[in-house]
């Protein structure tokens, strides 16, 4: 990139390390834990409970409930915004794991409540049906624990994939921030009912100790930094600027910015501080490479809430989080490097292309788009002896063919083997790509994607 | 940002696979004979001969508490009577040690003595609290000093469960109470 329309771009940090992800102990701490939780248990637990069916039941019940009460601990910590496991495993992987274990919570809470009944019932001798006032009136804290099972049910349900499909983002939000009320009214029939905790002091206080230090973690990480932050950068929305259909940048000024350390390719979690935005963060990923006092966010109108950014003044207060992210120039091993943006995906790749270019790095930019009126950004890339820009818009409806198909992708970039190829845009188009690549002889390892949720 | 699909469902099937598999090694080792409940409960035979009635009605999976309980209750009173029939009804200035009737929970029978000087209760012995769970007898080893001062300091059976041992708590409660009706 030869021009630019911003103030000189920061030197690029090449000598900043690499991030490794391959060696986690994330992952692997959290399993352990698992298998810590199943030791617990089965240290608590005499053989002699088992002698009648339901004692059998409600003891696995009690397992059931430990496992899922330790995983709501695990899945809080994975989206808690904590250093070490951004950087061991991603947010966007820490997001999918979150949302694989909320599955795996629902229905092992689901299983508590039933095993606990089923087992309580053949125990007392009553109907599965006179057995569930009968525990509610001699358990303790049983009724908050209750309303608690209701709310996980709720967030689950809200967080199924067909669901979201047909809530908004602000209602879904809404609903998963119940699940602190559901965990907290959840939690006292856990330490003072639960038969494996009210004979162990030792063990009561290690079960309080897993909540607080998980409690404390959050407050750290989520709500007192990115409030010092906040009011250390003091980020506020300078301009809004159309720059395609559909597609709008956020200009962000603030103070110092490049203590952020924020790479093109990276995202934040963005939230505007004016009605409308204030109780949403999205993630937006840079547009182009940080300055001490400028930020860029290039946004689809995906969805409700990004459409809308149209509408923000200059002034708005900003809050973010971050940078997250994994899709950064040190990722390529070639000096030759191939960028797929489509929709959205074009912001991201923008600054990484800028940040590759700074590197010394050969780059192809590939823009795919519906139609030329959707190229946004497309002036920025200059072309050059070391950037070759390759806009290609059309529907595939109407091209009659996907120009992401191999044979075509081998006609657009001949030497696409030997090149790190990074594909940033809607899932799909982050399938196909990856799929072309890995026919045309692009090594796994050097195929590198993001992709924007449309 | 796409979750694989079924990861979750998959995390689920694996815990119950694993708790399967803890429950089948923890429980289906087993003898029959609950040899820790036979135990506790061998030290009374001498005392309560219906110790074995409980006993067998207990392993028949509690079918029926209301109904053993009436008729622990009602056996207490009679098989224990021989056992202080020299002190009840002796002066109020005596000490007279009632046995309480035996009262089932799910977890097993509990069954107290009390001690009365003077009209006065007290003391409150355990006779009998379940012992077939390890958290059981952890539970009662922590309640039932509580709950043999509260029975002392109220001077009755109407006195505040103990957290976590609610079951221990209210029978507990109605075995000083059938001890304190004997005692008149």
């Amino acid at each position: 990139m030869t021009t630019s329309t911003w103030e000189a771009p920061p030197v690029a940090p090449t000598a900043q390390p690499r991030p490794t992800r391959t060696v986690s102990g994330v992952l692997p701490t959290l399993w352990l834990g698992v298998v810590a939780v199943l030791a617990f248990w089965w240290a608590g637990t005499t053989a002699a409970t088992g002698t009648t069916p339901g004692g059998a039941l409600m003891s696995l019940g009690e397992l059931s409930g430990l496992l899922a009460s330790y995983l709501v601990c695990a899945q809080l910590l994975l989206i808690g915004r904590v250093p070490w496991f951004e950087r061991g495993i991603g947010f966007d992987r820490l997001v999918a794991w979150h949302r694989s274990l909320g599955t795996s919570v629902v229905l092992l809470v689901l299983t508590h409540v039933v095993l606990m009944i089923v087992g309580g019932s053949l125990l007392d001798g009553l109907s599965v049906w006179s057995e569930v006032p009968s525990v509610l009136a001699t358990q303790p804290y049983l009724w908050p624990a209750l309303i608690g099972t209701v709310l996980f049910l709720a967030v689950g349900v809200s967080s199924a994939r067909l669901a979201r499909q047909h809530l908004s983002y602000e209602v879904w939000f809404a609903v998963h921030l119940s699940i602190y009320v559901g965990i907290f009214l959840a939690f006292a029939h856990q330490v003072a009912g639960g038969t494996h905790f009210v004979g162990s002091p030792v063990a009561r206080g290690l079960w309080i100790l897993l909540y607080a230090g998980t409690a404390a973690a959050l407050l750290t990480w989520r709500v007192v930094l990115p409030l010092m932050s906040h009011r250390r950068y003091a980020m506020r929305v300078s301009a809004v600027v159309p720059e395609a259909d559909g597609l709008a940048s956020v200009w962000v000024h603030g103070r110092g910015l490049t203590r952020l350390e924020a790479r093109g390719g990276q995202f934040f979690l963005v939230r505007f501080l004016t009605p409308g935005h204030r109780a949403t963060a999205h993630p937006y990923s840079l547009s182009m490479a940080p300055t001490d006092d400028h930020l860029r966010f290039t946004v689809g109108a995906l969805g409700d809430h990004s459409s809308a950014v149209t509408d923000l003044r200059p002034g708005t207060r900003v809050q973010v989080e971050g940078p997250f992210g994994h899709f950064t120039a040190d990722q390529a091993r070639s000096d030759r490097v191939l960028l797929v943006a489509g929709g959205a995906g074009i912001g991201p790749v923008r600054a990484l292309a800028e940040e590759l270019l700074d590197q010394g790095r050969q780059v192809v930019v590939l823009h795919r788009a519906h139609d030329a009126a959707g190229l946004a950004l497309a002036a920025e890339f200059t072309p050059s002896p070391s950037l070759t820009y390759l806009p290609v818009p059309g529907r595939r409806a109407h091209l009659g063919h996907d120009p992401l198909a191999p044979q075509h992708l081998r006609w657009l970039v001949p030497d696409i083997a030997s090149r790190d190829v990074f594909v940033c845009g809607p899932p799909a188009m982050a399938d196909a790509v990856a799929r072309s690549a890995r026919a045309l002889g692009v090594p796994r390892s050097a195929i590198h994607r993001e992709e924007i949720d449309s | 940002m796409s979750t694989p699909r079924w990861r979750g469902t998959l995390i689920y099937a694996g815990s119950l696979a694993a708790m399967g598999a803890a429950g089948f090694a923890k429980f289906a080792v087993l003898t029959p004979a609950d040899t820790v409940a036979e135990s506790s409960t061998d030290g009374m035979a001498a005392s309560v001969p219906a110790s074995d009635d409980m006993s067998a009605s207990d392993d028949d999976a509690a079918g029926s508490d209301d109904d053993t309980a009436a008729a622990d209750s009602g056996q207490a009173g009679s098989t224990t009577d021989p056992a202080t029939s020299t002190d009840t009804g002796s002066t109020t200035s005596d000490t007279v040690t009632v046995v309480g009737s035996s009262v089932q929970t799910r977890y097993g029978p509990v069954q107290v003595s009390v001690t009365f000087a003077a009209g006065q209760i007290t003391d409150v012995q355990v006779l009998q609290v379940p012992g077939g769970h390890h958290e059981s007898v952890q539970i009662n080893a922590r309640a039932t000093p509580i709950l043999a001062q509260e029975v002392v300091d109220a001077q009755s059976a109407q006195i505040d469960t103990v957290s976590g041992a609610t079951y221990t708590s209210e029978a507990y409660a109605e075995s000083v109470q059938s001890a304190i009706d004997q005692q008149g």
